[in-house]
This record gives structure tokens, C-alpha cells and sequence, in this order.
């Protein structure tokens, strides 16, 4: 009984000295709130202990030593939490999602026994488990997690620069423990950084298509979020059908404004393994959040039979060691009172430019683009049999009386493409010879072309394609030459009936070239463009169409194959050199960038689209509109190329507009040169005043009202676009220049 | 049928618009692919018809998230109204003065009840709203006030299966003061109540799919017993799903899906018979065919489209809503196929479970009932002009048609609609040539066959004079010389006697086929390289008929011309003929050897090819009026040749008319057999191939 009662006054004590401590604990947080050069805070809901861990030109970094949970803290006070700071206060979340919302990782893995993928995260498999690890480093701490029960031990590493956070995993140093049971497959880091809580008023930002805008809690689809693999989704994977039509996410980029702060997270490291996913009506905990989830390995199904009543999908997964080196992310606090999605696109253009030594130059809004489809395949019945023959769609003789007379009328800021034009591209060979396809003209009248438009100080590329065929031929062959899927059959690449969803057998499909080939490539295509004069190379959407190669003695991921691109054009291509809408690795080998999109995908949980892209493409390279002359409303399609600072496009046949029809390229159901010669006269000339008063600037800025837009540029130009009135302003120190459409 | 007093409690909600979660999207691109079938119904691309104007949805309107609304309406002031089934309520939003009205409590006979689960929504000319409650098996009219004022609830009628349960789903209201009820899983058409709230009966139900099935159970149920039939399976039509009524009083209605794949949309007039004239360009088997004309075959699952609701707007533009791919098909009046927009996912103007469709003004609304949301769709300056364009064709009006198709033209070169309508208008101004070009390109072969018969009169009045002239002259030289020889010379015409040559022989045999041919038999005169001469004949003009034969007659799609089939279809099936024939002939006693019957068939053959080659010449000369006499030709030239190889086979058989006729059956199908096991051995060929190439696949995976 003494015994009990001896336990009870030792309990007794143990509470009194508790509360004792909570109270003083609590009084010491709120003096440090008054303090501003404390060092240690304490959270006032989670009592967790932020100790200052890193001080920069940026601002401060706090720490919690126990779970590695971070804030960081701007020059202007603003704190950016990597978790919600009442994440465990969260009502809404419940069991694994509350231990998500204060974990600084979330992994996917595969359970090989069961044959799932799971997924783990560092607070309730690590942290709770008192298996984490934080240590002070250079500049920052190092918090490791040992996932005791899985095998995994995954080093996460913050460190403070001069320009914010930046978090980072090395994942040479990530450690599988239980290979044979447990497998990495992706990891989310920093899920919940600057995370939205119910009451905060703010928006996410990301680089879908121009670039779209969410706020926080906007009410809409609240069971669905975002995802976006950044550069487009891996062409390596099985498609069974394809029923969406959306735009890359180009640039690897999202940012976050919360009240009055802006946070710009660039994507750094292992950006194209990379998929943004974006909650901000966040249905399983109350706040919004924007992360990035890397995938470490790759994993695919394939369809055996898929055209069978007997088919069946098989599920694959990659089982060798990582091969990715690294992911990361680099967070930038704006700490300007008035930042906006503006003030992000600024940060990434700043970052782009110190990385890839980028300089800033006029964004030549009237110089416009015209894009010539040379041949198409036709079928055709000769002497009884069917055959397919290359049949012109614009002759080069006819292209070059149809610039001409452009010049003549004293039009000649334009560049001109040529597509669909050589004779293996049209058989869907490699193209070894880059030579016209006979039915258009010949080689000569190639070269006249282009030193017409030389002459005209214009801009000519010629188009092709380095990392796909249809067919082989000149000793390049399937086997050898392309890209093997994580089945380890050769990858082909389809395309889609509209209406079912379906292959399109009838079109043959794509191989695609193994990346460890693509320096080949390029130093032939070189090669061949340099045997025309003053003649620059258009390669199309190559950078948003990666792939990972499985070929087993020359494995690639779709990190190294963006790498591998990059350093192949890098290399080898000395010709200018156009994209279609270009990926940021590849801005810096970009003379002209076309079809840049003026919409995003438009995700239904999307609020507005921003010309994000085109702010940070604004000063670096000339950019064009996808063609006007196809899109749903011209007149529509013009007002947001001027509002977005892009110069125009079309998309030109020169035959009779009939000769597509019937053919694979009936999407140019309206691209006669002759009929539209007067709408490129007209809006050309349009935009071309607006170039002269745009002069020499840049885009800084883009805001919207209903409506009507308004484009800042850096020499003080403002371009106002009404949709409603369909008119188009610019304006500087009282020159103004209007039209209507 | 119970009336119920008037009284009001209504939970109202008022909202300025300023407060609506209306979200524009600032787009010149649609996040769906746009296109559209051509005439040999291979999808082509189309520039976008409609674009997402804004999304409406609960949360904006600020009346909380909608819960698996049902249906939409919207009412001649463009008032929305939205049966929010899963919060037991109806919202009103109107579209003039701005504000939200939420109705979740009605009033019947005074006493106030609440709005359970809506389903169903009409409103009438004066404002009366109709809402089906198909838990509670009754459909409610109220005003705007929820004082319900008419109650419809299960008949009593002999009409009616003794089983038969009131589930309404759909009502809409006719102008002559009936109501019409769908009833879910009910086949019999709709339920109809007139002005005093009486069930009078049903209105247009399907009709039952004929399908191969179907047929073979019709002539089974011919030979059978009563008790034998009632075990078989009873083919019912299939139910409707929804339907709409224009201001006419047609009744719109649509299936989700039948058997054929046929009619899925109808526009049935008073006496409920489907008036919508399907307009098929090509003699195609998706005539009729709503909706994708291409469907999905994937993982062992067919999908097709399957419509949940129409609507119809004041033009007699009708909508159909897709729930398997979630997309918009708009038709004329005639049926033609105008605009595809909308599909499947999570961007703006695609769906997850679209449920309900309306149109407003110019405007289409469709409600996702998963997402809780409605999309306004606009219509782009292409689809305006596409509408008035058909609208003044429809009305007979095609030169003032033409600027509306010549500028559709400039913006779709595809658009076939605009080569017919072109081609009617310069049909109308005289421009006959011109109007057959664009007749041609759009496929309209009544629209090339009107211009090429005025055209046809033209070129027969200029050179009419010239060709009688020179007829005239012909024959004024031709009795000259008669004249000449008989009265002058005196040298009367004497026939000679020839001697008959083979080649004379086969001449006989077209008029005398059976005489003929045994007289061949016996003097063994049968002639080889006729017999192949004439087959390549066959196989000339059959290519020929494909290739040369005039536009308003020619279905074939000149690409696929492919002369191996030809050969196939004429000279192989020919010598299969002649092996099935003698082995047949040889089981029956038949006296012909392969080599008799390979060269007396061939004779037989003249008539046929002939009357091919005839309709080859004249398919360019006649007209659609005079389709009769192209036919006839053929007819001619089938039943003569058929009587020539009647003749052949019996005569180098020696068989008597009968076994003849038996014999030729036989080898019918002994030829149908050949085939029924060349195409099985193709098929286990590519099953081979398939199983092989699996093989392949599967070590490759492996590996």
C-alpha cells in the first residue's frame, strides 16, 4: 500500500513538473515570438522545436532536429513551412493522411511478395519510429530515414543558398535493405511544402501547356487533383488507347502564393522523371498542396491480345538498381509585397538564364511564321492495284512565287517551315539524304528558296525528326536501332482513331531510335542540313516526346535521354534551329520556338490560363502561335497571341485546298495559301505596327480582368486586349496603336 | 388522378449573379479532338464546333455542391433549372435577373412535404414544373412556388401489365395539353395522360431489331407449336431512355443503345412513326447508325456509343449525349451529321457521367452528374454559320444557302454538307457543270443527277441537229445505194450459205442455246480460246464497271479498286464453279467432262458481260429517274445468260430440266461450302500467326 502509494505522489511530481515545463515552454514560445533574434521557436500547436540551422542573403532556416520538419524564413518574415504547421491538428485527415501531412517524404514501393504497390511515409514509418536522423550540414541539415520495416534508408538533404531552399535526395546513397521484398518506386518529396490551409487565400501555378492557375479551395471536382508528367508522359509505356488531348508540362516548375508570399519551386534535378501533382481542394486532408513525385524505377503493364476476347494485361515493374543520381528542388521565396505568378515566371527566367547563360533580346512579335506541308501519302488505285503514292500538297515552285509576291507587298519579317517534305520522311524512313521528295521540285529549287529568303534577311528551316521511323533502310533497323519498352519488345508509337480511342493500325507505326544513337543522329542530320546554304533545322516537339530505353546493355531513363538529346543537338547541330514547343533544356538551342500554346490542357480544376511560358520565353527566343488559321476562332486565336506577346503562325498548302482530303492530313482543312494570302497581309501587318511600338522590349508582366488583358513590357509598351470588343492596344509615353478585328 | 389545393412553402435562396461560380475559360482550342465521318464513314478531321463557354457549379452558385443531379431544363426566359436528386432539391437559376432560387420543400393538398429525390424536369408555357419522382412512382406539376397542383401517379387500366410497376424517369409536356411519361424499363413507348391528368395510352414505342436471330426465330415460331413458341425467347422492343418535344409536337426520343446499332435517335410525329430521313450517301451498312459510326473493340469489351438524352432546340437541330464517351452528336432535320464535341475525362467540356443535355439560345448545356457540374457550350462563328446554312437549305432556299457554304468551305475544305448545299445552288443558278464538281465531292448523287440532266438536255439540244444531220445524210446514201443496186443494176441481195465457225456457233447459242449446244457436243466443236477470251472479258468490264461506270450509279470508292479481288471474284470463282460442277455432275451422272463444262459455261457468260459493258456506256448517260432501265439492263442480261447455262448444262450433261435446276443448286453450295472453308482456313492461319506472334511476345518478356 506504501508502495501504491509512493507511485502516486511519483506520478504526481512527474505531472506537476510536466505541466511546469508546458507552461514554460509555452511563456518561452510566446517571448520568442516577440524576439526576432532568438534561435529557437516553438510551434504553437505541435510544441515542435525549430532550431535556426542556416542563414543566407535568402533568409533563415529553421529545423526540427526530431523529424527534419523545416521552415524557412524569407528576408521579409514571410515563413514557408515544409508541413503545415497545424497539420496534426487536421480534423478533415485521417490516420495515414495526418502522418502524410507532416512527412517530408512519401514513398511508393513495390511489395513483391503481395504483388502491390504501397506506399510508406518518413513521419509514421520513420519518424514515429524515433529511426530518423538529422544533423546539422553545411548550410543547411541532412535528415535520413530509415524505413525499419521496408529496408529503405533515404537521405534528404536542405540546405539554404542565396536564393532559397534547396532539397535535395541523392539517390546513389538511398539504401534497399530487403531488395528480394521491398522495391523503391517513386518518392514525393516535400509533399506539403507551403501547403494551403482552409483559410488562406492563394493560388498554384504550373507550366501545363501556357500555363494554368489554381486557387486554393476553388470548390470545383473535389475528388480530382492534377498530374502532369513533366515533359510529357513516357512514350516507353504501353498504350492500349489514348482518349485525352493535352499539352506537356515544358517547363519543371510550380509555384504557390499564400496571402501576400510567392514561393517558385524549379525543379532542379531529375526533373524528367518527374510528375507535378497538384490538390488545391485537397480531399483527404484541408489543405492545398503542390509537389513533385519522382519515379526512381519504371514500371508498365502489357496487353497480350488486346484486340482478342481473350486479352490480357500483364503488369511489369523495373528490377534493377536505381539508375537515377538525383532529384531536387529549388525553392525561391519572392519577397516583393505585390508577387504574383508574374514575379514566378521571373524567377524561373532569372534561373534559366544563369544556367544556360541565356541573353535577353526584343521579342519580335511580328515576326510571323509560315509553316509549308509539302507531300502527303495518298492512296490511289494505278492500273487496278491500290498503292500509296507521295502526292504534293506544296510545290516548291509554287511556295516560292507564293513569298515572292509576300516580298513584293513588302512583307518580309517572316521565317518559313517545311514540313512533311523529304523523301524518306514520307516513306518514314530515317532521314539519310534530307532530300525533297520528287513531286515537289528538287534540291536546287530547295536552295532557291532559301537564299530568296536569305535575301529577305527571313529565317528558313527545314523539318525532320531524329528520334523516330517507320521504317528501316540504309542499315538502320528495328532491331538494332530502337528503343526497347521495360517488356523488352521495341517501343512503337501509334497513332489514334479520334472517335474510338483506338490504334490506327493503318498508319504504321513509330519506332524509336535508342537514345544512346541520338549523337549519331544528330551529327548525320547536321551533316545533310549543312549541304544547303543558309538553311536552319526545325526538329518538332522532340523535347516533350521522351522515352526511357530498356535495351539491357545500354539502359537509359528518361532523365538520360533528355540529357542525352540536350547534348546530341548541343554537339552536333551547328544550323539554327526551331522547336515545336520547347522543353527548357533545350531553350538554349532554340532560334525559334512555334506552336507555343496560348491555352493549357484546361483540367476542368483549373481556374484561368497564364501565359506563363510566354512570359519566360519573352527576351529569349522568338516565339509563334500554334497556327492561327486552324484554330477554333481565328479572330479569338489572334487577340491571345497579341496579348500573349507571340507572333503568329499559319499552317500553308499551296495546291488546291481539296488534295488533303482523304488523306492523313485533313486536320488542314483550312490552309490554302491563295485564299488566306490577304488574312497574312492583314493581321501581319497588324502585328508588325505592334512590333514597332513594342520595340526592343520584353514581357514582364500579364494581368487579366474578366475579359480584357494587359501585357507589360520592360521598356514601359502596355498591350490591351479586349476579347469582348475584340480590340488590341499598345500604348508607351503617349504612341499608341489600335486595331480591331 | 388526384388534384391537390394550392398552398406555398418554399425554402428560397436568393443570390446575385455576381456571386456565381461561373467559370470563363479564355480558349481559342478545345481540349477534345473535333471531327466528324465522311461519306464512306472514315472519320475526318473538323474544326471545333463548340467551345466551353463556362462551368456551373454548385459550390459557385453558392447552394453547396450538387449530389448526383439527374436533369436539367431550361425554359423559354433561359431560366436554368437543376434536379439536384442526391440534396432533394430543385435550383433555379435565372439567367435575365440574376438570382438563385432553391426549391427543396413542396406543397401538396396544404400540407408541406419535403421535395424527395427529383428526377426528371419539364417546365411548360406557363411555368408549370414537372418533375418525376420515381421512388415515390409519381410524377409532380408545380409551380414555381412548389405548390404542387397536379399529381400523376400509377394508372389503372387494362392497357398495362397486371406486374406493371410506375418508375417515370422522363416527362415532357405536349402543347395540345398531354403529358408524356417514360417509365424506367417500360418498352411500350410512353406513357400518355391527357389535359384532365387521364391515362389515354401509350405513344410511339421501338420497334424490335431485326437481326439474324431475330429472323431465324420468326421462321421457327412458323413451324412450331403454341407451346413449343411460348418457350422461346420473346423479343420485346428496347425501352426509350429520353425524349424531348419541339414546338410542333414532335417527340424527340433516344435509345441507349439496340442490337443493329440502328435508329438510336427518332423524331416521331403524332401517329408515333420515326419521320427523320436518314441521308445515306454511299448505300453504307451504318446507314441509320447514330452516333460513332467506328466502335471499340479493346480488352475483350465492344463499346459503342450509347446516348442518355436529347434535346432539341427551336431550328429542329437535334443533340444526342453520349454517356460512353461523353460526347455531343448534333444532326440536322434530315439527319445529317452537323457537330461531334465533348468526350471522356477531367478537362473542361469532357465528362465523366454525363447525364442530361439542353440547350439554351445558341448555347448546349450538359450536366456531369459525377462531377456535379453543367457545361455551357458555345458555339463557334463556324458552327453559326454551319446552322443557317442547313437551316435555309433545309428550307428549299439554296442560293440563299450559298455564301453561308462557300464561307464553311473556307473554313473546312472537308465540309461535304457545303459541296451538297454549293452544289443545289449552282444547280439553281444554271451552273450545271460546277454543280455536278460540287455534287460530286460532297457525294450527292440526286444533287450531280438533277444537274447532269440539265446539263444532258443542253448537250443534246447543241449537237441534236448536227448528229440527225449527219443520220439523215447516212441513210439518204444507204438508199441511194439500194436504189442503185436493185433498180438500176438489177443484182438482187442473195444470202449465201456459211459454214459455222466456231465464233458463229456461240452466236447461235445465244438464241438457241439448248439445239446449239448439243449440236456442239456432237460435233465437238467447242472453242477454247473464246472461253478465254470471254473470261478476261468478264474481268475487264467488272474492273471497268468499277472504274468507268457514271458517278450517280458507282458506289465504289475508286482507291480501293484492286484488280487481284476482281480477278478472284470472276475468273477463280468461275473455275471453282467448273470443279464443283463436275464433281457434283460426276456424283450424278452427268455426261460433260471439266473440259465441256469449262468452255459451254463461258458462253453463258456473254449476255451478262454484255449487259455490264452496256450499263458501263449508259450508267453515263442516264439519270437517277431513269434507274430503271440501268436496272432492267442488268436484269436482262442475268436471266439470259442464266438460261444459256441451263441449257449448257443440261444439253453436255444429258440431264433433264429438273436435275439440271438440282445440279446447279448443288453447286451453289458446294461453292459456298469451298468458301465457308477457305475463309476458316484464313482464319486458323491468322489465328496461327496471332498464336505465334503471343509466343513470340511472351518469351520476349520473359527474357
Amino acid at each position: 500500500m506504501k508502495l501504491y502509494t509512493a507511485y502516486r505522489k511519483l506520478i504526481s511530481i512527474l505531472l506537476v513538473f510536466g505541466m511546469a515545463v508546458g507552461v514554460f515552454s509555452l511563456s518561452a514560445n510566446a517571448e520568442n515570438e516577440t524576439d526576432e533574434n532568438t534561435e529557437t521557436e516553438i510551434s504553437e500547436y505541435c510544441n515542435l522545436i525549430y532550431d535556426e540551422c542556416a542563414t543566407s542573403s535568402a533568409g533563415k532556416l529553421f529545423v526540427n532536429f526530431n523529424s527534419g520538419r523545416f521552415y524557412f524564413e524569407d528576408v521579409v518574415g514571410e515563413k514557408w513551412y515544409s508541413n503545415p504547421d497545424t497539420g496534426d491538428m487536421d480534423e478533415k485527415a485521417s490516420g495515414v493522411y495526418r502522418m502524410e501531412l507532416q512527412s517530408l517524404l512519401i514513398v511508393h514501393y513495390y511489395d513483391v511478395e503481395n504483388k502491390q504497390f504501397k506506399k510508406a511515409n518518413s513521419e509514421a514509418n520513420s519518424v514515429r519510429r524515433s529511426d530518423a536522423t538529422v544533423e546539422k550540414s553545411e548550410n543547411g541539415f541532412k535528415a535520413v530515414y530509415s524505413f525499419e520495416q521496408l529496408g529503405f534508408v533515404i537521405p534528404v538533404e536542405i540546405t539554404l543558398t542565396d536564393e532559397g531552399i534547396k532539397a535535395f535526395v541523392n539517390c546513389r546513397d538511398i539504401k534497399e535493405e530487403k531488395p528480394d521484398e521491398f522495391m523503391l518506386f517513386r518518392i514525393s518529396l516535400l509533399p506539403y511544402f507551403g501547403a494551403g490551409a482552409p483559410d488562406d487565400q492563394g493560388y498554384i501555378v504550373v507550366a501545363d501547356g501556357c500555363g494554368a492557375l489554381m486557387n486554393f479551395n476553388n470548390g470545383k471536382y473535389t475528388k480530382l487533383g492534377y498530374s502532369s508528367h513533366i515533359y510529357g508522359e513516357d512514350l516507353s509505356k504501353y498504350v492500349v488507347a489514348k482518349s485525352t488531348n493535352t499539352y506537356a508540362v515544358s517547363m519543371p516548375v510550380f509555384g504557390i502564393k499564400k496571402e501576400n508570399s510567392v514561393v517558385t519551386a524549379i525543379v532542379e534535378e531529375g526533373a524528367a522523371q518527374g510528375t507535378i501533382w497538384c490538390f488545391p481542394n485537397n480531399s483527404v486532408t484541408s489543405y492545398a498542396n503542390v509537389y513533385t513525385a519522382f519515379d526512381l524505377r519504371a514500371d508498365d503493364s502489357v496487353v497480350l491480345g488486346e484486340d482478342t476476347s481473350g486479352a490480357k494485361m500483364a503488369a511489369l515493374y523495373e528490377k534493377t538498381e536505381i539508375q537515377l543520381e538525383k532529384i531536387g528542388i529549388t525553392y525561391i521565396s519572392n519577397t516583393e509585397s505585390d508577387a504574383d505568378y508574374n514575379k514566378m515566371a521571373e524567377t524561373y527566367k532569372n534561373y534559366l538564364s544563369k544556367r544556360d547563360g541565356l541573353k535577353y533580346k526584343s521579342q519580335n512579335i511580328g515576326d510571323f511564321a509560315l509553316d509549308f506541308y509539302c507531300a502527303v501519302p495518298k492512296k490511289k488505285s494505278v492500273l487496278g492495284f491500290p498503292v500509296t503514292v507521295k502526292t504534293a500538297l506544296s510545290r516548291l515552285s509554287d511556295i516560292n512565287k507564293f513569298i515572292s509576291s509576300l516580298y513584293k507587298d513588302n512583307i518580309n519579317d517572316f521565317s518559313i517551315t517545311l514540313r512533311s517534305w523529304s523523301r524518306e520522311q514520307l516513306s518514314g524512313k530515317i532521314d539519310y539524304s534530307m532530300k525533297p521528295v520528287s513531286v515537289i521540285g528538287k534540291k536546287s529549287e530547295i536552295q532557291q528558296l532559301a537564299d530568296l529568303v536569305a535575301d529577305n534577311n527571313g529565317e528558313i528551316y527545314l523539318n525532320t525528326n531524329i528520334n523516330s521511323f517507320k521504317k528501316a533502310g540504309k542499315g538502320y533497323n528495328k532491331w538494332f536501332y530502337s528503343a526497347k519498352s521495360l517488356s523488352n519488345a521495341p517501343i512503337y508509337v501509334y497513332e489514334f482513331y479520334m472517335s474510338n480511342y483506338q490504334k490506327n493500325k493503318d498508319l504504321g507505326r513509330y519506332s524509336l531510335i535508342k537514345p544512346s544513337a541520338l549523337n549519331k543522329m544528330a551529327s548525320y542530320v547536321n551533316k545533310n542540313i549543312c549541304k544547303y546554304e543558309n538553311m536552319g533545322l526545325s526538329l518538332g516537339e522532340i523535347s516533350t516526346n521522351l522515352y526511357s530505353d530498356f535495351n539491357k546493355k545500354d539502359m537509359y531513363n528518361i532523365e538520360e535521354t533528355a540529357l542525352a538529346l540536350a547534348s546530341a543537338i548541343e554537339k552536333n547541330i551547328t544550323a539554327d534551329t526551331a522547336f515545336d514547343f520547347p522543353a527548357d533544356y533545350i531553350i538554349k538551342n532554340t532560334k525559334l520556338a512555334q506552336n507555343v500554346p496560348s491555352s493549357s490542357s484546361q483540367a476542368n480544376i483549373f481556374d484561368k490560363d497564364i501565359p506563363f511560358v510566354q512570359l519566360v520565353l519573352s527576351g529569349t527566343v522568338t516565339y509563334t502561335s500554334e497556327a492561327i488559321n486552324l484554330a477554333a476562332d481565328e479572330k479569338q486565336a489572334v487577340l491571345e497571341a497579341a496579348a500573349n506577346g507571340s507572333a503568329l503562325q499559319f499552317d500553308l498548302i499551296t495546291e488546291d485546298e481539296y488534295s488533303v482530303v482523304g488523306t492523313e492530313l485533313n486536320g488542314l482543312y483550312k490552309s490554302n495559301a491563295d485564299l488566306l494570302y490577304e488574312e497574312i497581309k492583314l493581321y501581319s501587318g497588324y502585328f508588325r505596327e505592334l512590333d514597332a511600338i513594342i520595340q526592343d522590349g520584353y514581357m514582364i508582366s500579364y494581368t487579366e480582368n474578366g475579359k480584357v488583358s494587359e501585357s507589360y513590357y520592360s521598356n514601359g509598351v502596355v498591350v490591351t486586349v479586349d476579347r469582348e470588343l475584340k480590340t488590341v492596344e499598345a500604348s508607351v509615353g503617349g504612341k499608341t496603336y489600335k486595331f480591331t478585328l | 388522378m388526384k388534384k391537390f389545393c394550392f398552398k406555398k412553402a418554399v425554402a428560397v435562396v436568393l443570390l446575385t449573379v455576381s456571386l456565381l461560380g461561373i467559370i470563363t475559360v479564355s480558349t481559342s482550342a478545345a481540349p477534345y479532338e473535333s471531327y466528324s465521318y465522311d461519306a464512306w464513314d472514315e472519320e475526318i478531321s473538323a474544326p471545333v464546333g463548340y467551345v466551353t463557354e463556362e462551368v456551373i457549379t454548385g459550390f459557385g452558385l453558392k447552394v453547396g455542391n450538387l449530389n448526383k443531379p439527374t436533369d436539367i431544363y431550361v425554359d423559354d426566359s433561359n431560366t436554368l433549372y437543376i434536379t439536384d436528386t442526391g440534396n432533394n432539391r430543385l435550383i433555379m437559376v435565372e439567367d435575365g435577373n440574376n438570382k438563385v432560387e432553391v426549391i427543396d420543400k413542396i406543397i401538396i393538398n396544404g400540407e408541406e412535404q419535403p421535395l424527395m429525390a427529383p428526377g426528371g424536369l419539364f417546365v411548360d408555357e406557363n411555368s408549370n414544373i414537372y418533375i418525376t419522382q420515381k421512388e415515390l412512382h409519381r410524377v409532380i406539376r408545380m409551380d414555381k412556388k412548389g405548390v404542387v397542383n397536379e399529381c400523376y401517379e400509377q394508372p389503372e387500366s387494362n392497357l398495362l401489365d397486371e406486374d406493371f410497376e410506375f418508375l417515370p424517369t422522363k416527362v415532357v409536356y405536349s402543347t395540345n395539353g398531354s403529358v408524356m411519361i417514360l417509365s424506367e424499363g417500360y418498352f411500350y413507348g410512353a406513357l400518355t395522360f391527357d389535359k384532365n391528368g387521364k391515362f389515354v395510352g401509350f405513344y410511339g414505342s421501338n420497334k424490335v431489331d431485326v437481326t439474324v436471330q431475330v429472323l431465324a426465330d420468326y421462321a421457327w415460331k412458323k413451324i412450331l407449336s403454341k407451346e413449343q413458341k411460348n418457350k422461346m425467347t420473346r423479343y420485346v422492343p428496347v425501352a426509350y431512355v429520353s425524349f424531348d418535344i419541339d414546338s410542333d409536337n414532335f417527340v424527340y426520343t433516344c435509345t441507349q443503345t439496340t442490337k443493329n446499332s440502328k435508329n438510336e435517335l427518332r423524331k416521331l410525329n403524332a401517329l408515333g412513326n420515326n419521320v427523320i430521313i436518314f441521308y445515306d450517301k454511299n448505300l453504307s451498312a451504318t446507314s441509320e447508325d447514330f452516333g460513332d459510326i467506328k466502335k471499340s473493340y479493346l480488352m475483350g469489351k465492344s463499346t459503342d456509343t450509347q446516348f442518355v438524352d436529347i434535346c432539341v432546340d427551336k431550328n429542329g437541330v437535334i443533340n444526342g449525349l453520349d454517356v460512353s464517351r461523353g460526347r455531343i452528336f448534333q444532326y440536322d432535320t434530315e439527319g445529317r451529321l452537323l457537330n461531334i464535341f465533348g468526350g471522356s475525362g477531367s478537362q473542361d467540356g469532357s465528362f465523366v457521367t454525363p447525364a442530361a443535355i439542353d440547350d439554351r439560345g445558341e448555347d448546349i448545356l450538359v450536366l456531369d452528374s459525377e462531377n456535379g457540374s453543367i457545361t455551357v457550350f458555345s458555339p463557334t462563328q463556324y458552327t453559326k454559320t454551319l446552322h443557317t446554312a442547313a437551316a435555309l437549305y433545309a428550307d428549299g432556299l439554296y442560293r440563299e444557302a450559298k455564301p453561308y457554304w462557300q464561307e464553311l468551305l473556307k473554313d473546312n475544305v472537308n465540309c461535304e454538307a457545303a459541296y451538297v448545299g454549293l452544289g443545289r445552288a449552282l444547280y439553281t443558278e444554271g451552273e450545271y457543270v460546277s454543280a455536278m464538281k460540287m455534287a460530286r465531292k460532297g457525294y450527292d448523287r440526286d444533287g450531280y443527277s438533277l444537274a447532269f440532266k440539265a446539263q444532258r438536255a443542253i448537250v443534246i439540244k447543241k449537237v441534236f441537229p448536227i448528229v440527225a444531220t449527219c443520220l439523215m445524210g447516212v441513210l439518204a446514201v444507204l438508199l441511194f445505194y439500194i436504189f442503185i443496186r436493185l433498180v438500176i443494176k438489177k443484182k438482187p441481195f442473195v444470202k449465201k450459205e456459211k459454214t459455222l465457225t466456231p465464233i458463229r456457233r456461240i452466236g447461235r447459242v445465244m438464241t438457241h442455246p439448248l439445239n446449239e449446244y448439243y449440236d456442239i457436243k456432237d460435233t465437238n466443236s467447242w472453242c477454247l480460246p473464246a472461253t478465254i477470251i470471254i473470261l478476261l472479258s468478264w474481268f475487264a468490264v467488272t474492273t471497268m464497271s468499277k472504274t468507268m461506270t457514271g458517278f450517280i450509279f458507282n458506289y465504289h470508292r475508286p482507291e480501293d479498286t484492286n484488280i487481284l479481288y476482281y480477278f478472284s471474284a470472276t475468273c477463280i470463282l468461275y473455275l471453282l464453279f467448273v470443279v464443283i460442277n463436275w464433281g457434283v455432275t460426276t456424283l450424278t451422272d452427268g455426261k460433260g467432262n471439266m473440259y465441256q463444262i469449262f468452255v459451254a459455261c463461258s458462253y453463258a457468260l456473254i449476255p451478262y458481260i454484255s449487259s455490264m459493258a452496256i450499263n458501263i456506256v449508259m450508267s453515263n448517260i442516264f439519270t437517277a429517274d431513269e434507274a430503271a432501265f440501268y436496272s432492267f439492263i442488268n436484269v436482262i442480261g442475268l436471266l439470259w445468260s442464266a438460261a444459256i447455262l441451263v441449257g449448257a448444262l443440261r444439253a453436255i450433261h444429258d440431264f433433264s430440266f429438273t436435275k439440271t435446276f438440282g445440279c446447279i443448286i448443288l453447286t451453289v453450295l458446294g461453292i459456298l461450302f469451298v468458301i465457308f472453308l477457305l475463309v476458316l482456313f484464313v482464319s486458323l492461319v491468322q489465328q496461327f500467326t496471332s498464336f505465334v506472334a503471343s509466343i513470340f511476345n511472351e518469351l520476349l518478356y520473359r527474357s
